[in-house]
């Protein structure tokens, strides 16, 4: 992977709400930490890097009403019509969530 | 070997959010480092995502109660500082991620509303801002020593490193925040990394990346915030043998050691831990004499999870008439299930043990949450005449030996016999020396038993009311919750009748003489104290813990520890509770249980109680400052409500 | 070697009513393990609540009377402590099919190798006579104060469904006939389930013996071909339809006999065996448990993981 500097202009702090700062954050292929969204796993290198980070194969996501997608800021699942809404509101999106795979370990039986 | 330190730590964060492995390593680093231990998770009836948190106290002898404020904390969200900013001591240390300080309030989805309403108002009050920022300035002005992480820049050099295979970020993001936390306290980073490979043991990989993390944190506390003036004295249990389990944990291998055979249970918070943990050591390994003696090296405890907790009771007792040494393991919600089943055991005089985890009720009431609400759902369970053996253990200690000693009763004296403990002894993990497990002191006995008779009945009517055990394959026989004959069969006899519950009586008249004073009540501290407090359960330690301190204030009290409920200990209780001047009672539960049951069984009415029902457990500091109110005011009724 | 079936008489005073199909259910049971030469001793009857409940104390056996809908999670318990007993659960349609219906329907997940003897009159007998559960919709027996508005449930598809691994089913006052079902049952390894209709001339005016007798025939007496037995999952896929077309005929027509016999399960003790491989030498309800009073574990040796050297 190349990975470079955040390019300059549209792209700030890695705030909210800019579809085109074309970061990991807003890219198809990235997931955040359900817990931690500023570390995340990008599904094309397979390999984890920060929100603000950004590559060459960056992808904007694709938001279509039927699928589903993982809100970060709410820290939920919603639908594609929801992340429209969402995202204008400044929630960041995602294709999906990143969980530890022995998040099993950490949880209590709670019922 | 200098004064003991006496640690408060607390680490919060998501449910599933690296807690447990913190608190974890937490617990371990300060045993390698000599100390003594006690630690407990809080954490809500929620999948993963909501507010959870580890608390821990460390000493050189083993510190009894948790309590708040803390001496320092970790908050790596935005939750865990609006959660616990005012849980730390002035003077205290609050780790924290810079990254979360401009979250607000109203953004953080899993936090309850009524926690938000409050914080919003404080702040506004404050004239500050409704966002995590706002907390961290509230800690500052108290006096607590802020160590602000830039997670996000140490995550990412942690990546960098590790050649960004961190797979397990949640746990690395807390090794970071947990270390830096211990280091200002002044602990050595060996401590923290030998305590990281001895929790993950056999994960090299996670091992690798988690030290990595804690050398991270190290370096940057030490470059920002200074190295710690001097590092704590080691305490005095350096080079021990020392086991690290849960109250679940605990009464599992007590069972397992006192010679359980089977085991049925449905899921059910927090008394599943215990029946998976044993599942786990189900086919186990014999001592070397035992291997000698019976030509195995091992031997199996059946683990059935069974549909309902009904089938959980009836399939035990199935097994216990079949010659099972039998137990069922259940929280309230099951236990209400198992209530005909029950009567059915004390009917049919079957040896059965249910062990009850209590947890903060009625209804599903709070699951994950302490209480000691089934203390009357117990004895008074069953329809009928109803009796039957309860027994609360008031630790760790206690509880390995009483799941033993109740797997002993209940075959000795044909009948249902209860463990009564609660959430928070399951979840509050301890440190155990050799001298405290200890194999050699535990008895197993199984009473008068007939596994080939010739002319003995089933419900031999007795002196002491014991028939002789005979288990089904031992002969014809008919074991039955109708009331019956010698022989099993039904009768409706008047005469009859009134024989066969005369001996029901008597066998409860003989566990009454034949279980020792020592296992009913137990009287700590000063017999000749003029202030007694009364408890039972988990409350033991806590209670101890606040005798000490009401001693530093001058107030000199005993505690009396109830342990068996039934056969009620009348004569033993009235002795102490007549010889005292001022008795408080201290319970889980708004009815206030136990001391109804005194009441009933003695005659004896406590006027002063301390009760607490938000669903955590007492502090040592919230039992002491209730009973110096009591003492000074007369109040009738204290209500304690520490806890986040 | 037989032995002979008064053996298997009790004193108890069997006090049904006159012409009650449990005489018939009774005689069956007591002629099947007499022929299997089953030792009283090593034979265990458990019952739940009801007219039929009253069994257990008609069998000489080493047996247990529990309460309401429960004798199959005892039977399981005491078939896992020992499973050397010849275990058999026995009840009515409302103890096994109705307050019961949880452990009806587990037990087969467990294919457990017990015997389930359902006692159906399709009215709870004890009671008076309220609709059970396999009485049909808008049948009104004459107990009933209006027609009954529940449906029936098919027990043998039930059976089926929750993963038996034997059905049959017999007619009460067919002795012989019920009487090898119950054997087949017996020596069958897994849980099995011998549904037996039994008219209950009290309570049930409907579904009467003349209303049985116009309706029941043999499997095999229809069909000499007919062959129930399933010995893998393929063989089970090729025979499935012809063996649920008869699970599910009920009306004009009610089919008697083995419908389904699967040997290419393992029992429940079979699979505690692979965990606990000494377990059938050392089940629960006869393994040494201490020496002399003292413990055969060292818990600091069993639970290792949780030991650590400061
Ligand atoms: C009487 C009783 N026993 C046990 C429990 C504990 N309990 C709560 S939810 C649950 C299992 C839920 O499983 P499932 O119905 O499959 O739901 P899922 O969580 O998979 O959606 C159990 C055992 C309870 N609440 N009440
Ligand atoms: S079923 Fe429950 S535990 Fe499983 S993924 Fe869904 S919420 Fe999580
Ligand atoms: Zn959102």
């Amino acid at each position: 992977m190349k990975s470079r500097p955040p390019s300059g202009g549209a792209a700030s702090s890695g705030n909210d709400g800019e579809e085109h700062s074309r970061r990991c954050y807003n890219c198809e292929y990235w997931r955040p930490h359900v817990h931690y969204p500023y570390i995340g796993y990008c599904v094309l290198h397979q390999k984890f890097t920060m929100d603000t980070d950004t590559c060459d194969n960056w992808t904007p996501l694709k938001i279509r009403e039927g699928d589903f997608y993982w809100c970060s800021t709410c820290k939920t699942r919603i639908t594609g019509e929801e992340a429209r809404k969402l995202l204008e509101k400044g929630h960041r999106v995602h294709r999906g969530a990143y969980v530890d795979p022995d998040v099993r370990e950490e949880l209590y039986s709670v019922f | 070997m200098g004064n003991s330190p006496d640690l408060l730590l607390l680490i919060g964060g998501p449910q599933g959010g690296g807690i447990e492995s913190a608190g974890q390593i937490a617990l371990k680093t300060l045993i390698l480092k000599g100390y003594s231990v006690i630690g407990t998770r809080d954490y809500k009836s929620n999948i993963m995502g909501a507010h959870s948190y580890y608390t821990i106290r460390a000493r050189f002898d083993r510190p009894g109660a948790i309590r708040f404020p803390v001496d320092a904390a970790v908050a790596l969200d935005a939750e865990s500082i609006l959660t616990h900013f005012n849980d730390v001591k002035p003077g205290g240390i609050l780790v924290y991620d810079k990254g979360s300080l401009h979250t607000k309030i109203d953004a953080i989805q899993p936090m309850e509303q009524a926690l938000k309403e409050r914080l919003k108002k404080l702040f506004a009050d404050k004239g500050l801002p409704p966002i995590a920022e706002s907390a961290i300035k509230l800690a500052e002005e108290k006096g607590v020593r802020l160590i602000p992480l830039p997670m996000r820049q140490l995550v990412r050099k942690l990546a960098e490193i590790t050649g960004a295979s961190l797979t397990s970020v949640a746990r690395a993001v807390n090794t970071i925040g947990l270390t830096a936390m211990l280091y200002l306290m002044g602990i050595e980073p060996r401590c923290v990394e030998k305590a990281i490979a001895a929790h993950f043991a056999a994960k090299k990989k996670v091992v690798a990346i988690n030290v990595e993390a804690s050398k991270l944190a190290v370096d940057y506390v030490e470059e920002n915030f200074g190295a710690p003036s001097e590092f704590l004295a080691d305490g005095p249990h350096r080079g021990k043998k020392v086991m690290l389990a849960t109250g679940n944990e605990v009464v599992a291998m007590g069972k397992i050691t006192g010679g359980l055979t089977f085991q049925s249970y449905y899921p059910i918070t927090p008394a599943s831990d215990e029946a998976i943990y044993m599942e786990k050591f189900r086919y186990h390994q014999l001592t070397s004499e035992a291997e000698a003696k019976l030509g195995t090296p091992k031997l199996g405890t059946v683990i059935v999870q069974t549909e309902d907790e009904l089938s959980a009771i009836i399939m035990a007792i199935g097994a216990a008439s079949a010659g099972a040494r039998a137990a069922t393991s259940t929280s309230g919600p099951g236990f209400a299930l198992m209530n005909e089943a029950i009567s059915l055991a004390i009917m049919a005089e079957v040896p059965v043990v249910i062990t009850i985890w209590q947890r903060g009720g009625p209804s599903t009431g709070l699951p994950t949450k302490e209480g000691q609400q089934d203390l009357l759902h117990a004895l008074f369970s069953g329809h009928g005449d109803n009796p039957k053996i309860i027994l609360a253990s008031g630790d760790h200690v206690e509880a390995f030996y009483d799941a033993i000693k109740l797997l002993n009763w209940a075959e000795k004296y044909q009948t249902p016999a209860i463990h009564l403990l609660d959430k928070y002894l399951a979840s509050t993990t301890t440190v155990l020396y050799q001298d405290e497990i200890d194999p050699g002191k535990a008895v197993i006995e199984r009473g008068w038993r007939i596994e080939n008779p010739t002319t003995e009945k089933r419900y031999m009517i007795t002196e002491t009311g014991i028939s002789p055990f005979i288990p089904i394959g031992g002969d014809t026989m008919i074991i039955t919750g109708l009331e019956h004959t010698e022989e099993g069969f039904p009768t409706e006899d008047p005469v009859l009748r009134d024989e066969m519950v005369e001996k029901r009586r008597r066998k409860f008249e003989t566990i009454a003489r034949e279980i020792p004073a020592e296992e009913k009540v137990v009287l700590h501290g000063d017999p000749d104290a003029k202030v007694t407090l009364v408890s039972w359960g988990s409350t033991k330690p806590i209670i101890l813990e606040s005798l000490k301190i009401l001693e530093e204030k001058g107030v000199k009290a005993n505690f009396l520890q109830i342990r068996l409920f039934y056969p009620f200990p009348v004569k033993e209780v009235l002795d102490v509770l007549s010889r005292a001047e001022t008795v408080i009672n201290i319970e889980q539960n708004d009815l206030l249980q136990a001391a109804f049951l005194i009441r009933g069984f003695t005659g004896y009415n406590i006027k002063h109680h301390i009760k607490k029902t938000n669903g955590r457990a007492f502090w040592d500091t919230e039992i002491a400052n209730a009973v110096l109110e009591i003492l000074e005011t007369g109040k009738r009724e204290v209500v304690v409500k520490g806890g986040a | 070697m037989a032995r002979n079936w008064l053996e298997y008489k009790t004193p108890a005073w069997v006090q049904w009513c006159p012409g009650c199909g449990n005489y018939g259910i009774l005689a069956a049971v007591q002629r099947a393990v007499a022929e299997l030469d089953i030792d009283p001793k090593k034979l265990t009857v458990i019952s739940g609540i009801g007219c039929s409940g009253r069994e257990t104390y008609y069998i000489k056996g080493s047996n247990m009377h529990v309460v309401h809908g429960r004798a199959i999670p005892a039977a399981t318990g005491v078939k896992l402590a020992r499973p050397d007993q010849t275990v058999l659960a026995i009840g009515g349609d409302g103890d096994m099919l109705g307050i019961g219906v949880e452990h009806f329907v587990s037990v087969g997940r467990r294919n457990v190798n017990i015997t389930v003897i359902v006692h159906d009159n399709s009215v709870y007998g004890l009671t008076k006579g309220q609709a059970g559960p396999t009485l049909p919709a808008w049948v009104q027996t004459k107990a009933l104060p209006g027609p009954n508005l529940h449906d029936n449930l098919n027990p043998l598809l039930l059976a089926f469904a929750s993963g038996y691994t034997f059905i049959a089913r017999g007619y009460a006052y067919h002795v012989d006939q019920t009487k090898e079902l119950i054997k087949q049952a017996i020596e069958h390894k897994g849980t099995s389930l011998v549904h037996i209709l039994q008219p209950c001339p009290t309570y049930n005016n409907i579904m009467t013996k003349q209303w049985y007798e116009q309706r029941i025939y043999y499997l095999q007496e229809e069909n000499p071909e007919w062959n129930p037995l399933v010995t893998s999952q393929q063989d089970l896929l090729q025979k499935m339809p012809t063996i649920l077309e008869k699970l599910v005929e009920w009306g004009d027509r009610i089919p008697l006999g083995v419908f389904y016999r699967n040997i290419s399960k393992d029992t429940f003790e079979e699979r505690l065996g692979k965990i606990i491989l000494n377990y059938q030498e050392y089940p629960p309800g006869k393994r040494p448990i201490a020496i002399d009073g003292k413990p055969l574990v060292n818990p600091w040796e069993v639970f290792k993981e949780k030991v650590m050297q400061t």
